[in-house]
């Protein structure tokens, strides 16, 4: 195992305790590893612990037992050493100044983070620059989009250099162009070495980007794999999906002698298959309407389908 | 229908702040703290006059509190997009919610009186229609009054800092624990403008005129705040004002 | 030092909403001046004597400007969202507060000396010589620090940003010596009166103008203002050790 990848938990666990004495435990023994280059996406529905544990691993909350460390800090004991192994993009239409312009924004929070004189402002152009916010660097970013908050947001948290990277939902508010932008810059972070936590909704991010998912739900992780590996799980139990799309002149014929057949859908000249042998199934079709299908094609579960079998499984 | 909007708005007020722990300090603690400095000057037992310009205080110092705060929250939570959106548009919604706001500071009569008679006791002679006429027309004149902060805050990005001055005028300016006599005498005639101080002159012992005038002048402030959130909305409108910086 | 007054100047653009000049007059002279107005009229009508209440509604402007000024600079993080990112940050919290005092320190000096030669020109009557209540203006911001650090440790853990400050404020108008003179209060209260900010100051304003009287004060307010600083301090190292909310 690697020596001190960017962020390391063993059995993590956070208690809260309401007035009444009553104690809910919102994360239960989390052991997640970030390596260097890595980028790992957790994914869960809300409540499932994910906010609770990027606030322990950013120092916000006092974990009730386990460790955690980032950058090889450990985050209780060496908060301050952690933070600056650790750039943090909590995203959204706040977590900014309004009444700063961007640049203002980043000195300021660089001044946070030890950044000093004419470096803090050479790293605060550089990367303005690199969010594509050069031009407005001087706009106040209560006028700012969603999305240039977005690149804000970013920008923060690498303006100190640090090996650990906490996103979470990056791309969220960007229109699709920028999205695959932001999405192709995080990549390249992590390929400069760089261990990258996501925290996402968006199943396409966490498939495009993660070498790892974890799945959370009630606090405690329900599967991690990558996200081809968790596809090829889920299909086990889900089956595949045979998608024939027909000519146009033919009508959807009977497809209920499929073999494996767990469930069959028509719609608008296309007909869906979900079957236990994705394989079979296509044999199947070809043999029995080659020449009535315009097209074939077999997929096994998507992610979405796979995290809303886990959100949905009591 | 733009009526029983603004009835909702009011209620909705009510019970999102109705016992706000800020609005509690605001309307009676102040209040109460200024009675005490009061009467260790003046003595004697609690008069229509003490309990009114306490009240007064009480109302003015819980109405800032609510409509600053209150109006900020409905800005950062961007409900004034949709209601300036509805069918009756932003004027019920404001000015139910201020209309609340009044409710609310009403707390102020009767939790300063309780505590001036536990302290003092009430004075022999304590002219009780004057003290219910009084605070009644004071807590009209100063949501009416208020309203025009309300209007400040609504129409001004990043307004908060801008809204102290008014707060700091009204209070030097409207009388309420001494009369307008006690002013530099620069600051007495523009005194004379604002509604709570003729109220207060009356509550004094002043002609019933003082008392017309002190109505006159809040309906005067009522009229203005109404056509100022109209102009607000006719502003978001047409040139597109941030409801929500 | 310049990046100590870099981020002391930033903080204050970020998080305060008078700083244009409509907001500035409104809030740091307007405002000020009308509240001692409003309380110097109410007190000398029923024979408070002028002068002395003059010099200490003045020197409240100021202490008003340290006290709000430092609980909104960490309360206002919160309402921006901007609480975790400053927390999950390197910076010593504590140092972050001092250092985003500055600015309210030179506010309540500019709000306290104007309330106080404007005051003394509308109601005729200089008390103390201007230099003179500079430098007390300068004591009672001292002090006020100290109370304002208590304030500020207080909003981290508090949501509600106005309501410490306000009753912080609210107690020194009672007990800090400006409106009523510590005889006036209550037996049991007079004691804790001295451990208010402008107390000892207002002490010798009130025993009169002689720079003697002065000089005895200065040590018993810089002590006072001492000792809010302590507390601030472990109030600030508490509300950070539980954790504060976001």
């Amino acid at each position: 195992m690697e020596k001190d990848p960017g962020i390391r938990t063993r059995g993590l666990r956070r208690e809260f305790t309401d007035r009444g004495g009553n104690v809910r435990v919102a994360v239960v023994g989390l052991d997640l590893t970030v390596g260097r280059g890595e980028v790992v996406s957790i994914l869960g529905p809300n409540g499932a612990g994910k906010t609770t544990s990027v606030r322990m691993l950013t120092g916000l909350l006092v974990p009730t037992s386990g460790e955690a460390s980032v950058g090889g800090y450990d985050v209780a004991r060496h908060r301050r050493r952690a933070a600056l192994a650790c750039g943090v993009s909590l995203g959204g239409d706040s977590g900014l100044y309004p009444r700063l312009s961007a640049a203002q924004n980043l000195t300021f929070f660089g001044l946070m983070y030890g950044l000093r004189g004419r470096s803090l402002d050479r790293r605060v152009e550089e990367l303005l620059s690199l969010v594509d916010l050069g031009d407005r660097a001087g706009d106040l970013v209560g006028t700012y989009s969603r999305g240039m908050k977005q690149r804000v947001h970013l920008a923060r948290a690498l303006l100190h250099d640090p090996p650990v990277l906490i996103l979470d939902e990056p791309s969220a508010g960007l229109d699709p162009q920028s999205a695959r932008s932001m999405r192709a810059l995080v990549r390249k972070l992590a390929t400069d070495g760089r261990s990258v936590l996501l925290t996402t909704h968006d199943m396409r991010e966490a498939e495009d980007l993660s070498n790892l998912v974890v799945l959370m739900k009630g606090g405690a992780v329900h599967a991690e794999a990558t996200p081809a590996q968790l596809r090829v799980r889920a299909a086990e139990r889900l089956g595949h999906t045979v998608e024939i799309v027909w000519n146009d002149d033919v009508p959807a014929p009977d497809c209920r002698s499929c073999p494996g057949l767990l469930d069959v859908a028509h719609d608008n000249g296309v007909t869906r298959l979900r079957v236990r042998s994705g394989a079979e199934a296509v044999r199947w079709a070809f043999d029995r309407f080659g020449a009535q299908a315009a097209n074939v094609s077999v997929s096994s579960p998507s992610l979405e389908e796979v995290f809303l079998e886990m959100a949905g499984r009591p | 229908m733009m009526v029983r909007t603004a009835l909702r708005a009011a209620v909705d007020q009510l019970r999102m702040q109705g016992l706000s722990p800020l609005a509690l300090l605001s309307g009676v603690a102040l209040p109460c703290v200024f009675a005490y400095v009061l009467h260790s000057y003046r003595g004697g037992r609690t008069d229509a006059e003490l309990a009114v310009g306490v009240a007064g205080l009480g109302i003015l110092d819980a109405l800032v509190v609510l409509v600053t705060l209150g109006f900020l929250a409905e800005k950062s939570w961007k409900t004034l997009q949709p209601a300036l959106g509805s069918p009756g548009g932003l004027a019920p919604i404001v000015l139910g919610r201020l209309l609340g706001m009044g409710v609310q500071s009403l707390l102020s009569i009767p939790g300063t009186l309780v505590f001036l008679v536990a302290m003092w006791g009430l004075a022999p002679r304590f002219d009780w229609p004057r003290w219910l006429v009084g605070t009644a027309v004071l807590a009209v004149a100063t949501t009416s009054v208020m309203g025009l902060l309300g209007f400040v805050v609504l129409r001004f990005p990043f307004s908060p800092g801008m809204t102290n001055g008014i707060v700091g005028l009204v209070l030097s300016l409207s009388a309420l624990l001494a009369p307008v006599s006690a002013l530099p005498a620069v600051l007495r005639a523009p005194a004379w403008v604002l509604p709570q101080s003729q109220v207060m002159a009356w509550v004094r012992g002043g002609g019933t005129g003082h008392l017309l005038l002190g109505c006159l002048l809040s309906v005067v402030a009522a009229v203005a705040v109404v056509g100022l959130i109209r102009l607000l909305e006719r502003s978001a409108r047409r040139q597109s004002l941030s409801l929500e910086a | 030092m310049s990046d100590l007054l870099r981020g002391a100047a930033l903080s204050y653009r970020a998080l305060f909403t008078w700083l244009n000049p409509l907001g500035y007059l409104s809030s740091r002279i307007v405002r000020p001046i009308g509240i001692a107005v409003a309380f110097t009229a109410t007190t000398s009508h029923y024979g408070a004597p002028l002068g002395p209440t003059l010099v200490g509604t003045s020197l409240l402007a100021g202490a008003h400007a340290v006290i709000y000024g430092m609980a909104l600079a960490v309360g206002n993080e919160r309402n921006f969202g901007t609480m975790p990112i400053w927390l999950a940050s390197p910076q010593n919290i504590l140092g972050a507060v001092c250092q985003r005092a500055l600015p309210h320190l030179a506010d309540g000096f500019v709000s306290g000396f104007l309330t106080y030669l404007v005051c003394s020109a509308l109601y005729r009557n200089l008390l103390l010589p201007i230099d003179v209540f500079a430098v007390l203006l300068l004591l009672a911001l001292v002090s006020a620090f100290g109370t304002g650090l208590v304030v500020a440790g207080l909003n981290l853990r508090v949501r509600d940003t106005f309501l410490w400050p306000n009753i912080a404020v609210l107690a020194m108008i009672l007990f800090s010596g400006v409106l009523l003179a510590p005889a006036q209060l209550p037996g049991l209260l007079r004691p804790a009166a001295s451990a208010f900010p402008l107390s000892h100051l207002m002490s010798s304003v009130r025993a009169g103008p002689g720079l003697g009287h002065l000089a005895d004060s200065v040590l018993a307010e810089l002590v006072t203002g001492a000792c809010w600083a302590a507390a601030g301090v472990l109030v600030v190292r508490f509300a950070l050790r539980r954790r504060p909310s976001d």
